[in-house]
C-alpha cells in the first residue's frame, strides 16, 4: 500500500512517534518496521551506512512507498528543543549534498531551515552553519535515486550544542524532545500529500487484463503500456477490452493501436 | 517566489541585493554554485513547476553562443543569449522540460559581462549587421519586472547600432518598453498559438488577445515586432484555429511594418521527448503520433508539410515574402 515513511535512528527516537501514529511492529527480515494506517516508521539504526543499508533494503520491499521524512535528535548552536528542517544535507566524509525542494511557505512547517552536516561520530563541535547529525546522508543517498527530492526531507530537534553536550543526554529527555518534531512531522506529510499523482488506474487496468489474457513479450508490453496511455489520452477514454481481445493475438493489437493513434488528432 | 538560492560569491552583489528586497519574505539559501542545485540527480520537473524557487547565480565561460543553422531572421551572423535559466510559463511543448532537470529559475545577475560578449562578438564582424537573440532558455520579459535585465540591454544595444537584438515573449510586461523610446535595432518578437491552443497547452501565458493587444500598443510606440508561429500543432480542427488567428492578428497589427514572421514545426530531439512523456503521460500533446529523424521527433512528413503549408499561403497573403522566415522548408 502506498504510505509516506517516517525514518528514525534508534529505538528511543521512535517510542514517541510509535505512539503518537500508532503504529505496530511488522516481522520482515532484517528491518525494524512498524506500520499503522497513515505511515510507517522505520528505525534504520545508527549511523550512515546502517541508514543508507536500512533505506534501501525498505525501498525495495516498499516500492509504492510515496514519501520519506527522516526525524531525530542532533546537535547545534541553538537552543535545546528547536525544531530544524533541512535545507541542505551535506555528508561531512564526502562532501556531497543534498538540496530538498522544500514545500510552498504557506504549506511549510513551521521550523529553522538549516544545513545538516551528517557526521560519521559523534562530535563536540558546534559551528552556527550546521546542524550535527549520523544518518541524514545515508537515507538521502539511498533514498533519492527513487524518491524526487520534494519527497524526502529531514526534521531534526536539538538535543545538545556547546553548553548541554551530548555526553550528558539524559535518555530520558529524548522522548520529550522528539514530541516537538510532531508537529512538523504531521505538516510535511500534508504538504507532500498534496503533490498530485496521475490517475492512470483505468489504462493499467487495461493493460492487466490484455496481458493476463494474451501473450506479450517484455518489449510487446512495454510498446503495449505507452501506446494505451496515449489513446486513452487522445480518445478520452481507454479503448474497448473486448474489441482488443477479439484480436486474438499481440501483433493484431498493436497493429490496431498504431492505426488508431495514427488517425487520432486533439481537438482545441 | 518563497525560495531564493544566492551563491555565495554574489551574495553582496547590488543586484542581488536588490532583487532579495523584492521577496521580504523569501528564505534565502546559501549556495556555493548554482549548479549543486540546479542539476542535482532526482529532481522532478513537474513537481518543481508548482512551486519553482530562484536561483541567483554568476555566469561563467560562454555567456554568447551562436544559433542552430536554421534559427535567423535574415541576418547572417546569429547568436544567442540567456540570463535567465527556465520560463515562468508551462508551455507543454517546451523543450526545457526536456533538457533541464529542475523547473527552478535561475537568473544569472553578471550582466555586464553579457554586455561585454555581445560587444565583442559584434566586433568581430565589423559594419556587418549581426544578430543576438534573447529568450532561448527563457522568456525575455516575463520576470523583467524582478531581473531588470532587458532595461539594462536596451541600454547597451542603444550603443551598438551593428547589433540587432530580438527580445522573443509571450509576455504583456511590456510596461518598460512603452516608457523608453524604441530604438531601431530591436525586435520584440511575439510567440502566438491559437486561443484554444493557449488555453489547454501554454498555462499561465497571456491569452491570444492580450499579446495582439501588446504587439498593437509596441507596434504604436515605434518598436519593430515580430510574429513567431511556432510551434504549429496538429489538431482535428487545426486549419479552423489557426485561420481565425492569423484573422485576429492581421487585422489588429499594420502587416507592412512587421518586422518578421517565422513559422516553424512542432519538433523535439528525441531524448526530451522520453523525459517530457515520463512527465506529462496524460498530455494528449504529447500522445500524438510522432516521426524519429535524425534523433529529433516531429509529425509525420504529410502532416507537417499540410499544416506548414496551410499557414504560410495564408501568412503569405498578408505580408511581402522578406517578412517571412520559415524554420523549414515548405514544399
Amino acid at each position: 500500500m502506498t504510505k509516506p515513511c517516517i525514518i528514525t535512528a534508534l529505538p528511543i527516537e521512535s517510542k514517541c512517534l510509535v505512539d503518537n501514529y500508532r503504529l505496530s511492529f511488522v516481522k520482515t527480515a532484517n528491518l525494524n518496521l512498524y506500520d499503522g494506517d497513515k505511515v510507517r516508521l522505520l528505525q534504520c539504526g545508527l549511523g550512515k551506512l546502517s541508514a543508507a543499508a536500512s533505506v534501501n533494503l525498505f525501498l525495495h520491499l516498499y516500492p509504492q512507498t510515496t514519501s520519506i521524512i527522516n526525524v531525530g535528535i542532533a546537535g547545534a548552536d541553538l537552543p535545546i528543543g528547536t525544531v530544524v528542517m533541512a535545507h541542505t544535507i551535506r555528508d561531512k566524509g564526502s562532501n556531497r549534498k543534498w538540496y530538498p525542494h522544500l514545500p510552498e511557505s504557506r504549506n511549510s512547517p513551521k521550523a529553522e531551515l538549516k544545513e545538516i552536516l551528517t557526521v560519521d561520530k559523534p562530535c563536540d563541535e558546534y559551528k552556527s552553519e550546521f546542524v550535527y547529525d549520523m544518518e541524514a546522508s545515508g537515507i538521502f543517498s539511498a533514498a533519492c535515486p527513487r524518491l524526487n527530492t520534494a519527497l524526502v526531507h529531514s526534521v531534526k530537534v536539538i538535543s545538545d550544542n556547546v553548553q548541554n553536550s551530548w555526553t550528558a543526554l539524559s535518555k530520558n529527555k529524548v522522548p520529550e524532545l522528539m514530541l516537538k518534531t510532531i508537529p512538523c512531522i504531521d505538516q510535511l506529510l500534508l504538504a507532500m500529500a498534496s503533490n498530485k499523482t496521475i490517475d492512470q488506474a483505468a489504462t493499467t487496468a487495461l493493460f492487466d487484463e490484455l496481458i493476463s489474457t494474451l501473450h506479450f513479450t517484455q518489449t510487446e508490453q512495454h510498446a503495449l503500456k505507452d501506446k494505451l496511455q496515449r489513446l486513452t489520452n487522445l480518445l478520452d477514454e481507454p479503448p474497448s477490452a473486448t474489441s482488443l481481445l477479439n484480436l486474438k493475438n499481440a501483433k493484431n493489437i498493436h497493429a490496431h493501436l498504431d492505426a488508431k493513434l495514427e488517425s487520432v488528432a486533439p481537438t482545441y | 517566489m518563497d525560495t531564493i538560492y544566492v551563491e555565495n560569491a554574489i551574495a553582496h552583489h547590488a543586484r542581488v541585493k536588490t532583487i532579495l528586497t523584492r521577496f521580504p519574505k523569501a528564505r534565502v539559501i546559501a549556495i556555493e554554485r548554482y549548479t549543486d542545485v540546479f542539476n542535482a540527480p532526482s529532481q522532478n520537473f513537474r513537481t518543481q513547476k508548482a512551486n519553482p524557487a530562484l536561483i541567483l547565480a554568476y555566469k561563467h565561460g560562454n555567456k554568447v553562443l551562436p544559433t542552430p543553422p536554421d534559427y535567423h531572421i535574415g541576418g547572417a551572423h546569429n547568436y544567442y543569449f540567456s540570463h535567465m535559466l527556465n520560463c515562468i510559463y508551462d508551455c507543454r511543448y517546451c523543450f526545457l522540460q526536456g533538457m533541464y532537470r529542475s523547473a527552478n529559475y535561475v537568473v544569472f545577475v553578471n550582466y555586464e559581462d553579457f554586455f561585454t560578449d555581445i560587444a565583442e562578438q559584434m566586433q568581430q564582424h565589423g559594419e556587418q549587421e549581426s544578430w543576438f537573440f534573447s529568450g532561448y532558455d527563457c522568456d525575455s520579459l516575463a520576470l523583467e519586472p524582478v531581473t531588470e535585465f532587458i532595461a539594462a540591454c536596451l541600454d547597451q544595444f542603444e550603443k551598438l547600432p551593428c547589433a540587432n537584438l530580438e527580445i522573443r515573449t509571450k509576455s504583456t510586461q511590456i510596461r518598460q518598453l512603452l516608457s523608453r523610446q524604441a530604438i531601431p535595432n530591436c525586435v520584440i518578437a511575439y510567440s502566438l498559438s491559437p486561443e484554444p491552443i493557449v488555453a489547454a497547452e501554454e498555462h499561465k501565458t497571456a491569452s491570444l488577445e492580450k499579446r495582439i493587444t501588446a504587439l498593437k500598443a509596441l507596434q504604436d510606440h515605434g518598436w519593430k515586432v515580430g510574429l513567431r508561429f511556432d510551434p504549429i500543432l496538429k489538431a482535428t480542427n487545426a486549419q479552423a484555429l489557426y485561420a481565425d488567428m492569423f484573422d485576429a492578428v492581421f487585422e489588429q497589427l499594420e502587416t507592412s511594418k512587421i518586422h518578421s514572421i517565422s513559422l516553424g514545426p512542432f519538433r523535439l530531439p528525441t531524448q526530451f521527448y522520453k523525459k517530457m512523456i515520463r512527465l506529462y503521460p496524460e498530455s494528449k500533446l504529447l500522445s500524438t503520433n510522432l516521426t524519429a529523424s535524425n534523433n529529433m521527433l516531429s509529425y509525420d512528413p504529410e502532416t507537417e508539410n499540410s499544416l506548414l503549408k496551410f499557414c504560410e499561403t495564408r501568412i503569405l497573403k498578408t505580408v511581402k515574402p522578406d517578412q517571412y522566415f520559415p524554420c523549414v522548408s515548405v514544399s
